[in-house]
């Protein structure tokens, strides 16, 4: 049997180690910002039934600098958008008072039809080319919105209403749609961003510590819903502010249902980034109809 | 000439008749047991002094030498912290009962971490053919370092070598680039799912009720199965049978009590031992919010283990054992019009019974049966409204049965068979929807069988097999597994193992780290069970001074292996919910472990790399491979206790690991959205595009965690004062980055951990 000094073992181990790790570099995963050629971002919705107004082209900005979409506007694109069941084109131009925001060329228009395909092109100066289709959902034909008391009578809502959050919860029951790959509920408050007023019945204006900072402003609000759905309970949490909210329920296109579902994982950390459907860059071409109406929310006093 | 015929035929017969005829043999076997209090000492060694030969004890206490000619013997008996003992026993045909050998605790006065060891350590269990094991008993746990006083098996198996954790707040174990669940946690023969507190900032194993672990990092035996990485056997407290003794402790955040004791049934003896434990947060956290009228979650959780032997006759032993512990979680926020709720509750609840008998001179038998079942919900409402509601479930039904056979000279022979039934739910629903209600079944038996083979004075082979059936798709794995070990001398060693490890479990972890959150789901038709192929090598080298050094390196590559396909909505199979990739791990490890001395603990040093790679389709990473968050290329870690005198002990450990990854933000952009308004398009529609999954690490990690003990008496009790220090120098690891964007240009917010937390803890035994 042969032995070995322990010292000397120890002392081969650590020098190994030491060789070992010379060779394999401390860390092997890049510690700087992977080398990254800034995408354009192309975004376009169309509405069954309403002229196609706008279309956004911007290219990814860096993180570290003060953000502005003007600043990463892309101006100068070739962008139109054509109805791949019809003969409709519709070119766009620059936007003269913003940059990035393409409206459409004087004297055209295109009026998106239900259950009707749709490609968009852009032609960047650069030679870059996106593209995209997507599919318009049909019309709804019923929506109805009532509130539901505790022991099962409903009220039915109508636009113009004035609503409390001390009524019964919201109940929203509509038709299914052709070619929705999902619906989207949307809440917006009207009412301007500096006069906003919260339904918290414990908010105090005279209250220091209640001042409304500006990023907890936000008037807009959605969630989604799968396409096999046609009812959804709206608690009184969803509203957030007094005065006119705007209630509206969208069939969406099956883009636009993967983009938003998503952007839910990409918050819960399962997804580094939303599901976009532009190919030769970033960004979202979808379809949506709607329906809904206004309801005034009143603020109500604690008792 | 007629004379030497017959001399030549006397010696042909001798030749080819077997001397084993001629020659007289018996077998010695018994029980090691703890001479203070009548347990079962597992893993001890015994070792005949005249021919060197021996045996280890099983995980009942058990052995068997067997072969053994005719003759006096000396026996000696050690087991790491006890006095060695030397015992004469006469080999004839009249040895027929088993030997009861009783071990004297070094220390019976007052609980001291000193642990002596003695030359005779010859027949060790490290010196099986077994690699990547590491033993440690529960008194070397709760000596460790703790969280507030809480001392954690999980923690403590996180500063071994190749064990890894997602994060300072968490006691899952990644063992050797391995998820949690790819580990087999066992206690008591039976499997636990998902074994946490306080969202995995403590486990369920309350440490005053484990007697022994082993990890087995990787290439376990033939013997355990159903996992794909690594297997943890933990081995509750069976209970003093000569006398009661109790313990009660108090801390900031819990309080402990354990009880154990003899106990007699039906005029058959045995005994008992019963540990609770529960959290005080509710009420600290009520107080709080009535004096500063916060928000705050109303939060607790409790355990308790439960476990009764009874010996039936002097072989025979029926052990019933028991667990159930709870989380629970409210909180209620919000303005009072339109209150949010929130609800989450998870648990465990294992119960199981085992008869072991010692079966002649030969072999040995288990049998018993278990339910594991782990349920976790969680809801979110206003106004009764549900906004999200979640349940799950997953249930285990088992049957296991061993059997061990000692007869062969050299060879240890064990095989069993191991029925489990899966039953699982889990659904998830709003006011109006279901989105998921898939209820499972499955129902999976294995067997196998190994034997531990010692060819001659140096080499020892472990070999076995183990095959699977798996009735829901009627799918069939046969894992082969092999080990050896090559005794350069009696102090050091070369080892060997690898095989093959199928895993019939898949956890839908939804991308948390808050492992309430995981989903069990066994593997149906639409999905392959996922398998690994592990090889180890490894060398050791004992010094009779009480010094282990272990090096080894090994390799993983992984197949099938699941993750939640991020984009699914609804689904009724595990291809909906499920996408399967593969996965490698490998590296190196060494740890130099001094188990004797005032002084004792390990050094330990892992260099491991480990990555996953999933179809384009999952969404995940784009298809391409990358780094999962537990990987971190090194890690060091020193552990140590010392004994400074009769009333203080104290111990530290300091580990230093290559930093967490996460994924980096490669720009901004604005996220339009259909319907909103244009205004809160441009002030909140700021959205962060990131890169190629964990395409960037945190700066490293390192955290020292002291602890003191002062060891007095109260009211003649010995008692226990606890001084620990959680984080000593207040090094706040990273946790997860995010990016503010309501702030113009985006701040960059990185989430930290636990600074400095003195803690302190009271403890007495009676």
């Amino acid at each position: 049997m042969k032995s070995i000094s322990f010292i000397s073992l120890i002392l081969s181990v650590f020098f190994g180690l030491i060789l070992m790790i010379l060779t394999t570099g401390c860390e092997t995963t890049p510690t700087e910002v992977e080398k990254y050629e800034k995408e354009a971002v192309l975004t376009a919705f169309l509405t069954n039934g309403e002229p196609v107004s706008e279309v956004f082209l911007e290219r990814i900005a860096s993180i570290f600098d003060r953000y502005d979409f003007s600043d990463a506007a892309i101006t100068g694109a070739d962008i139109k958008i054509f109805d791949l069941n019809g003969s409709d084109t519709l070119h766009f131009q620059d936007d003269p008072v913003s940059h990035g925001r393409y409206i459409p060329v004087a004297g055209d228009t295109l009026i998106p039809l239900g259950k009707h395909s749709y490609r968009i092109e852009a032609s960047i100066p650069n030679g870059e080319f996106l593209w995209s289709e997507t599919v318009v959902p049909d019309a709804f034909t019923s929506l109805d919105i009532v509130l539901i008391d505790e022991d099962g009578t409903f009220y039915p809502v109508s636009s113009g209403d004035t609503l409390t959050r001390n009524d019964p919860y919201m109940f929203w029951r509509w038709s299914s749609v052709d070619s929705a790959g999902g619906y989207l509920g949307l809440i917006v408050a009207e009412t301007p961003r500096d006069s906003l007023v919260p339904l918290d019945p414990n908010w105090d204006p005279n209250d220091p510590d209640d001042e409304i900072e500006d990023e907890n402003r936000e008037r807009s609000g959605d969630m989604i819903m799968r396409n096999d759905a046609t009812t959804v309970s709206v608690p009184w949490i969803f509203f957030n502010w007094e005065g006119p909210n705007r209630i509206e329920l969208r069939a969406i296109s099956h883009s636009y249902y993967e983009y938003k579902f998503s952007l839910m994982r990409v918050e819960m950390g399962m997804l580094e980034n939303p599901i976009f459907n532009i190919n030769g860059g970033l960004g979202i071409f979808a379809g949506s109809s709607k329906v809904g109406m206004i309801v005034y929310l009143k603020r109500v006093e604690e008792q | 000439m007629h004379n030497n015929f017959n001399l030549k035929l006397i010696l042909l017969i001798l030749l080819f008749f077997p001397l084993s005829v001629l020659a007289q043999f018996n077998s010695i076997r018994g029980f090691v047991i703890d001479a203070s209090s009548g347990e079962p000492l597992l893993v001890a060694s015994v070792v005949i002094e005249e021919n060197d030969r021996g045996a280890t004890t099983n995980l009942d206490g058990y052995f068997v030498i067997n072969h053994i000619p005719f003759g006096k013997y000396t026996i000696r008996t050690s087991y790491m912290g006890y006095e060695s003992n030397t015992i004469e026993v006469n080999v004839d045909y009249d040895l027929d009962k088993p030997v009861y050998i009783e071990l004297q605790p070094t220390s019976v006065k007052l609980e001291t971490v000193e642990v002596k060891l003695k030359r005779e350590d010859i027949i060790d269990f490290r010196k099986r053919p077994q690699v990547s094991t590491v033993p440690l008993s529960g008194q070397m746990i709760r000596t460790m370092p703790s969280l507030g006083g809480e001392m954690d098996i999980m923690r403590a198996l996180q500063t071994i070598p190749g064990v890894k954790s997602a994060s300072d707040i968490s006691t899952a174990l990644h063992v050797r680039g391995g998820s949690p669940d790819q580990t087999l946690i066992l206690m008591d023969h039976n499997t636990v799912y998902n074994p946490n507190h306080l969202f995995g900032l403590f486990s369920t194993f309350n440490a005053d009720a484990v007697k022994h672990l082993d990890l087995m990092k990787g290439a376990f035996p033939a013997q355990y199965g159903g996992r794909s990485g690594s297997v943890l056997e933990v081995v509750m407290n069976d209970g003093n049978r000569k006398k009661y003794n109790g313990m009660a402790s108090l801390g900031i955040i819990s309080g402990r009590v354990a009880y154990e004791g003899p106990v007699s049934l039906f005029g058959k003896k045995g005994s008992f031992a019963g540990s609770y434990r529960r959290t005080y947060l509710d009420y600290i956290l009520d107080v709080t919010r009535r004096s500063t009228d916060l928000d705050l979650p109303d939060y607790y959780f409790y355990d308790g283990n439960a476990k009764v032997n009874i010996d039936l006759t002097d072989l025979t032993t029926l052990t019933a054992a028991g667990y159930w512990g709870n989380d629970r979680m409210d909180f209620d926020f919000g303005p009072n019009d339109a209150r949010l709720k929130a609800h989450l509750a998870w648990g465990n609840r294992t119960l199981s019974t085992r008869v072991r008998h010692a079966l002649g001179r030969t072999s040995y038998i288990s049998f018993g049966g278990a339910i594991s079942r782990y349920r976790s919900k969680w809801g979110f409402s206003s106004e009764d409204i549900v906004l999200d509601e979640a349940r799950e479930r997953i249930t285990d039904y088992s049957l296991k049965s061993d059997f061990e056979y000692f007869g062969w000279k050299d060879h240890q022979i064990k095989t069993g068979v191991w029925y489990s039934f899966y039953d699982t739910h889990f659904w998830e629903k709003n006011e109006d929807n279901t989105f998921v209600d898939v209820d499972t079944g499955a129902h999976n038996t294995s067997l196998y069988i190994q034997d531990i083979w010692r060819l001659n004075s140096f080499f020892e082979l472990q070999y076995g097999v183990r095959g699977y059936y798996h009735n829901v798709g009627e799918q069939t794995a046969f894992d082969p597994r092999l080990a050896m070990v090559y005794h350069y001398n009696p102090q050091i060693r070369f080892k060997f193992g690898g095989g093959r490890y199928t895993q019939w479990m898949n956890v839908m972890s939804g991308g948390s780290e808050m492992s309430i959150f995981d989903v069990w789901f066994p593997v149906d038709e639409s999905i392959d069970p996922c398998y690994t192929n592990q090889i180890v090598l490894g060398f050791e080298w004992d010094r009779t001074n009480g010094y282990e050094f272990t090096m080894e390196t090994y390799y993983t590559d992984m197949h099938n292996v699941a993750a939640f396909r991020p984009m699914v909505d609804s689904g009724d199979q595990m291809t909906d919910a499920f996408v399967t990739g593969d996965g490698n791990a490998y590296g190196f490890e060494w740890m130099l472990r001094k188990k004797a001395g005032r002084l004792n603990g390990w050094l330990g040093y892992s260099l491991s790399w480990t990555e996953r790679r999933f179809p384009p389709e999952s969404q995940i990473n784009e298809g391409n491979w990358f780094y999962p968050k537990w990987d971190r290329r090194h890690d060091f870690t020193v552990v140590a206790n010392y004994k400074l005198n009769r009333k203080w002990d104290i111990s530290g450990a300091w580990r230093y690991n290559t930093g967490q990854g996460f994924t980096q933000a490669l720009g901004i952009y604005t996220l339009r959205s259909i319907g909103w308004d244009p205004d809160d398009e441009s002030n909140y529609g700021r959205m962060i595009l990131k890169g190629s999954k964990n395409n960037y690490r945190f700066p490293e990690d390192h955290r020292l965690d002291l602890n003191a003990s002062y060891n007095h008496l109260f009211l003649g009790k010995p008692a226990k004062l606890i001084f620990s220090i959680y984080n000593a120098y207040s090094r706040r690891s990273y946790w997860f980055r995010s990016f503010n964007t309501s702030e113009n240009p985006i701040e960059i917010v990185d989430a930290k951990l636990l600074p400095v937390l003195p803690l302190i803890n009271y403890e007495v035994r009676f």
